[in-house]
């Protein structure tokens, strides 16, 4: 029954963002945290010596914080 | 042993390609799910886009750890 | 500009453009090399400001009940802006940002736009320093207006602390805040600037192509017909960019607005 839903009023206060605009923020979610923390773990490898693993831990890290914040922020049905 | 092929350059773009083809296919479906689901009944888009944006995090997260490690162990490990 | 129709003209333009080319000879030291101070990059930001400002002072001037035609033009764009972006993206609340969209919009679009007007053709957002400082207004705004809403301790709160465990908090906090304080007015500025840059540096590179072909061989002499109507084509695509870039970089400030309003996620 595509027909008879009540249209959404357009911009009212509890409108979330659109879906193109949620795709972004996902995205800039989760490469952001790969980014933030794969820094601090290239900086731990500057600091130890450790030859890419503390990146590599730092990213998988940064990632499952992005994947966190994904569910948080987009992934709880209203 | 005789060295029969060689490949030169960086072999991790190889392995990202082929890390990037099962994310590639599940992004895939996640997509045409959600957009077949709201074909069919406009109103639960609001109730599967939830779903959508994790499960499109979960498997966009392999296809950028497959570039991460690219960067990170190009050519050492 | 005549120096570059000069120079086009005589035959001897380098071919593959560089950015040396966006580096246009200064005015009012008429030809100066090394002096950025009145370039036809400022000309252009004056006029793009001038016209807006006479534009809609005179549509506005004697506003009727049924408007003239140009208010009519006036009133679809501001209208446009209100209803589809600022309402649209923020809500009732949004009315009261329309004005500066709207202006925002329109400045963008104007300086945009001259990328592909015959002897403008140069757009001054395709310099970074012009989508730079658009994008310094839009954060400095976001934070202003969220702060002047919730008060400094709960905006940074809401902006940054998202609704999860305490014993995650130290992972997250780190992309939250390079998510929304960082990547934010850089991503606006730089996708403005790219796209400008890139789009002029096309056209360049297949109106020079053209000439260049034509010097080159009698062979290649016609294909720089073809060169030439891809420019044609590539203008038209501009065109879309164009206005494309003008929307998004108002709905990203809107959105980023409306993210600093939003009570609880």
């Amino acid at each position: 029954m595509a027909g008879d839903q009540t249209p959404r009023p357009s911009g009212g206060p509890d409108d979330t963002p659109t879906g193109a605009g949620q795709g972004w923020t996902a995205l800039s979610y989760l490469i952001g945290g790969m980014l933030v923390w794969g820094f601090v773990g290239w900086l731990v490898d500057q600091w130890l010596d450790t030859g890419g693993i503390a990146t590599g831990i730092g990213v998988v890290l940064g990632m499952a914080g992005g994947i966190i914040l994904v569910v948080r922020r987009l992934g709880t049905p209203t | 042993m005789d060295i029969i092929a060689a490949v030169e350059g960086s072999t991790a773009a190889i392995g990202y390609g082929l890390a990037a083809i099962g994310p590639g296919i599940g992004v895939g479906l996640v997509f045409a799910a959600y957009i077949q689901s709201t074909a069919r009944q406009p109103e639960s888009s609001r109730m599967t886009l939830p779903y959508v944006w994790i499960g499109f995090a979960v498997i966009e997260a392999l296809a950028l750890l497959g570039i991460a490690f690219g960067f990170i162990w190009q050519g050492n490990l | 500009m005549f120096g570059q129709a000069n120079v086009l003209a005589a035959g001897q333009a380098a071919f593959p453009p560089s950015v040396e080319d966006f580096y246009l000879p200064s005015i009012l030291p008429w030809g100066a090399h090394d002096s950025y101070w009145f370039t036809k990059i400022t000309a252009m930001v004056w006029i793009a400001v001038g016209v807006l400002i006479i534009f809609f002072l005179a549509t506005y001037r004697k506003p009727q009940l049924v408007p003239t035609k140009k208010q009519w033009l006036a009133e679809s764009i501001y209208g446009f802006v209100r209803n589809n972006i600022a309402v649209e993206m923020i809500g009732h609340a949004g009315v009261r940002f329309a004005p500066y969209f709207t202006t925002l919009f329109c400045f963008i679009l104007l300086t945009n736009f001259f990328a592909i007007v015959p002897l403008f053709q140069i757009s001054p957002n395709s310099h970074i320093a012009f989508p730079a400082f658009l994008a310094v207004i839009s954060y400095v705004m976001f934070i202003w207006v969220g702060i002047r809403h919730h008060g400094f301790g709960k905006f940074v709160k809401n902006s940054l602390i998202p609704p999860a465990p305490w014993y995650i908090l130290p992972l997250l906090i780190p992309i939250e805040f390079f998510s929304t304080f960082l990547v934010r007015p850089f991503s606006l500025a730089v996708r403005l600037f790219a796209n400008m840059f890139a789009g002029h540096m096309l056209l360049l590179v297949f109106t020079l192509g053209g000439f260049a072909m034509l010097s080159a061989n009698a062979w290649l002499a016609p294909v720089s017909v073809l060169s030439w109507v891809m420019t044609i084509a590539l203008t038209f695509l501009e065109f879309l960019v164009i206005c494309l870039q003008a929307y998004v970089f108002t709905v990203l400030t809107a959105s980023y607005v409306q993210g600093a309003l939003a009570d609880e996620h």
